[in-house]
């Protein structure tokens, strides 16, 4: 067969897994200790992505709070944390190297939304005339890109110590005929209508949803509950990730 | 760059008050959009004057042959430019991207390029050698709030109101010419437009935290009494009317919002595209209501859009004797009626 | 200058319409205007005094910003001349030194061109007119009124006679005598108390003689007489609107 079959009739997909199930995980906080306050990776199958955070600190002239958004943000800035988001995209993190420009709209939009997100997420209003900054590095990219940054700058931002309401935990989930299936790879992305979504915490406030591909409305509510308790599904490992590292470290500190 | 309007405390104050008591400024309802007025230019083909509200966008489609990527031979290619100038506002700067403009453009591109609803494939002309480059140019003149929805909608009607010229290929192997005929010559002919895509944003109110700066407002003047706290706690395990949700909202709704989210659909009952980033987390049953009630709004919006194409097309025929006897005249009705088919499902 | 008010001749075509003019309906911008004649349509939009960057900031007079936003396509050397051309008409009837350390910015966004890409007369013209308008809805102040025409002349399809001029052709006229066109003209007329008083742009183009441009003056000082006119009538008709609570 020269073509992989995306979901098979026996119910299994391109990669082995059943509809509900996610990608292997394995992430990791606090693995940039000495460039950043707070950092971590995390792998969603072959997709892999690196995020630094820095902050909260004296906001610089150069990102956020100066510059380019000139002085419209340092009024809000007296009352609230400044967020920057910035990501860069690996030249080997696809099969085609491909040298990005830093101004890609994509990549511009997608810093945005993480910016948007954790604005809401972070208690802001705890570090006022502050600044963080997270950076993101996509180091390999098989789907799922945008959920795998929200997911890496959760975990960053924990390590960090700032203090936020709940994780946001993100997930995609695909709709292939009448099925659906639960964080896709590239292959199926490119195969299927597909959404992801950013939940807080554990909770049913969805604080992202994005769909870029033509679907029909009907098809909207079993993708967004799966979707839902994908993000849910990541939330408990993700603090149980967290829980590990902190018991390790206090280990260590009681040694 | 001129700094952006700052709604003040009391604005603030005023409008949220007011939606508490499920009242807009405008005295619109929740879901109710401003009023919407299409027109078409009545010597060019494919430039439309979209009013919404005190909202204006104008979109002007040209056409161009050159050649495709080398990389597409078979697609045409098709561009959407939404710069926005000091006219709409002079908050935007001419030449610089904002955030806001950002998001316009990457949402209408989604909506409109992403998916589909210009077939680019008809664009082909010589398999990677000629295609017809079409622009669609989004001229935001007046910004109150909107901006993105009028735009997309400017773009779609815009690209099913254009006739590109009519061509011919002459010669054959090597030596084939393309021949653009002009209007006098031969009949324009319409864009293969897949779909109708309309964009709707869902602006949200976090009404929880209105109330608690409503009553932080008057407790400074006025000792809060136990009864009031009592509601506040009812206010709490009320979960289900904690978002208010509004349709279309204009600029000072759109500077005071805590979050929103834009749906594109079309009449088929499909969605295009959803872009909700960030900002208030809303309950997930709202969102998923106001993807089904973006899906109504299209279909409203698409029959006014048919309709308005319709009066366009008959007032351009008067005494043309051009347009009655030409041959394509017969398919025109034909698709006339697949739209009434359209309309009547 | 003796002024009569314009009559067709044998060797004058006059526009099939008078221009077509409104101001004051944009909500954003502190004045608006739109100017339609032959084919062009141009809206023009101006805020201001307002907010200048330091780079730009002058400090005994106000900065003139001027924006031209074609129709199709992305801004090129064409609207780059067009953005000049109109600062230097404009420049000497705005009374910058009001506002010191101030902007006033100016976009005019070109709806229909009215003419080939390659040309930019008509929409010239009608810039003028149509920002000179905004500005005056938008309140600035200015010393005297602006008025401005595109005359072509053509030469006659029979030798003998002497050439045609076509003030403010539409593209139907455009089209016809595309390989007939001697010269170009533009011209924009200061006007005080409705009567011609100096030149403020001249762009000529093609082969004239001296007699010619002169002629060519006389007839644009008639009308942008008329075309002053009609600017009058859309002014006072705002300026009734703006004032309707007073009464």
């Amino acid at each position: 067969m020269s073509r992989p079959e995306i979901y098979s009739p026996e119910g299994l997909r391109i990669d082995g897994r059943r509809w509900n199930e996610v990608r292997h995980i394995k992430c990791a906080i606090n693995t940039h200790p000495a460039s950043s306050d707070g950092s971590s990776i995390i792998e969603q199958g072959n997709t892999k992505v690196m995020c630094n955070v820095v902050g909260p600190a004296e906001p610089t002239s150069s990102s956020g709070g100066g510059g380019a958004k000139s002085n419209t943000n340092s009024f809000a800035n007296e009352n609230k944390v400044t967020l920057s988001v910035k990501a860069t995209v690996a030249p080997f993190s696809t099969i085609d190297r491909r040298k990005r420009s830093g101004n890609d709209s994509r990549i511009q939009e997608m810093c945005l939304t993480i910016q948007h997100i954790f604005e809401e997420a972070v208690m802001g209003h705890l570090q006022p005339r502050s600044q963080i900054v997270i950076s993101l590095y996509i180091l390999a990219q098989d789907g799922g890109m945008l959920q795998a940054c929200i997911n890496a700058a959760s975990l960053a931002l924990i390590d960090a110590g700032i203090p936020m309401y709940d994780y946001v935990c993100a997930c995609t989930a695909g709709m292939h005929d009448t099925e659906v299936l639960l964080d896709l790879n590239r292959l199926e992305e490119n195969d299927m209508p597909f959404l992801t979504m950013a939940t807080l915490g554990a909770t049913r406030k969805v604080s992202l949803m994005q769909l870029e591909t033509r679907v029909g409305v009907d098809k909207l509510e079993p993708m967004m509950a799966a979707a839902m308790s994908g993000c849910h599904y990541l939330r408990q490992i993700m603090d149980a990730q967290v829980r590990k590292h902190g018991k390790n470290r206090l280990a260590r500190v009681g040694a | 760059m001129a700094r952006d309007l700052k709604p003040t405390l009391i604005e603030n104050t005023f409008v949220l008050k007011a939606l508490t008591e499920n009242v807009r400024l405008d005295n619109r309802s929740f879901s109710q959009m401003r009023n919407l007025d299409i027109s078409f230019s009545s010597t060019e083909y494919g430039a439309v004057d979209v009013h919404l509200g005190r909202t204006r966008v104008i979109v002007r489609i040209s056409a161009e042959v050159t050649q495709p990527r080398s990389d597409r031979p078979y697609d045409g290619l098709f561009v959407i430019s939404t710069e926005i100038s000091p006219m709409a506002a002079p908050t935007f700067e001419a030449g610089r991207k904002s955030e806001e403009e950002l998001v316009i453009s990457r949402i209408i591109e989604k909506s409109i390029r992403q998916s589909q609803a210009l077939d680019t494939e008809s664009l082909c002309i010589l398999a990677g050698e000629k295609c017809w480059l079409v622009r669609a140019d989004v001229h935001f003149l007046d910004h109150d709030g909107g901006l993105l929805d009028a735009g997309c909608l400017a773009v779609s009607a815009a690209l099913l109101h254009y006739r590109r010229p009519e061509i011919s290929i002459v010669g054959s192997g090597d030596a084939r010419q393309v021949v653009v005929h002009p209007p006098t010559e031969k009949v324009p002919v319409p864009l293969s437009v897949l779909h109708v895509p309309v964009c709707v944003t869902f602006s949200f109110f976090n009404m929880k935290l209105a109330q608690s700066s409503l009553t932080a407002a008057t407790s400074t003047t006025a000792a809060t009494t136990p009864a009031k706290e009592n509601d506040e706690i009812d206010m709490d395990t009320d979960d289900t009317d904690e978002t208010a949700v509004l349709v279309d909202a204009s600029l000072q709704e759109e500077l005071l919002r805590h979050g929103f989210m834009s749906v594109t659909s079309n009449i088929n009952k499909e969605i295009c595209q959803i872009y909700k980033a960030g900002q208030l987390a809303v309950e997930i049953e709202t969102l998923l209501s106001c993807s089904e009630a973006a899906t109504a709004v299209a279909e409203k919006v698409t029959k006014l859009i048919r309709r308005r194409l319709k009066e366009d097309e008959v007032a351009r025929n008067v005494g043309n004797v051009l347009e009655e006897a030409r041959a394509e005249n017969d398919r025109l009705v034909a698709d006339e009626g697949v739209i009434q088919d359209m309309n009547n499902d | 200058m003796a002024q009569t008010s314009l009559k067709p001749t044998a060797n004058v075509i006059l526009p099939p319409t008078t221009p077509l003019a409104s101001a004051s309906f944009l909500f954003r911008a502190d004045g608006s205007a739109s100017w339609q004649v032959g084919n062009a349509h141009l809206i023009a939009s101006v805020s201001g005094p307002m907010e200048v960057s330091k780079r730009d900031e002058q400090p005994t007079v106000a900065t003139l910003e001027v924006t031209v936003r074609p129709d199709i396509g992305v801004s090129s050397t064409r609207e780059q001349f067009l953005q000049e051309q109109i600062r230097k008409a404009i420049t000497p009837v705005v009374v910058l030194d009001l506002h010191p350390r101030t902007l006033i910015q100016i976009v005019v966004q070109i709806v229909e061109a009215g003419e080939n890409k390659t040309h930019n007369r008509i929409a010239l013209s009608a810039a003028i007119n149509a920002t000179y308008l905004a500005l005056l809805d938008a309140g600035i102040p200015l010393r005297s009124t602006i008025s401005a025409c595109t005359i072509i002349y053509v030469s006659s399809p029979d030798s003998n006679t002497s050439q045609i001029a076509i003030i403010n052709p539409d593209k139907r006229q455009l089209e016809k005598n595309s390989d007939r066109i001697a010269s170009v003209h533009t011209i924009a007329y200061e006007l005080k108390g409705g009567q011609i008083e100096r030149v403020l742009l001249s762009e000529s183009s093609g082969q004239f003689t001296q007699d010619q441009l002169f002629e060519c003056y006389d007839l644009a000082a008639k009308v942008c007489a008329e075309s002053n006119g009609v600017l009058r009538e859309v002014v006072t008709k705002s300026v009734g609107k703006h004032n309707a609570w007073r009464e």
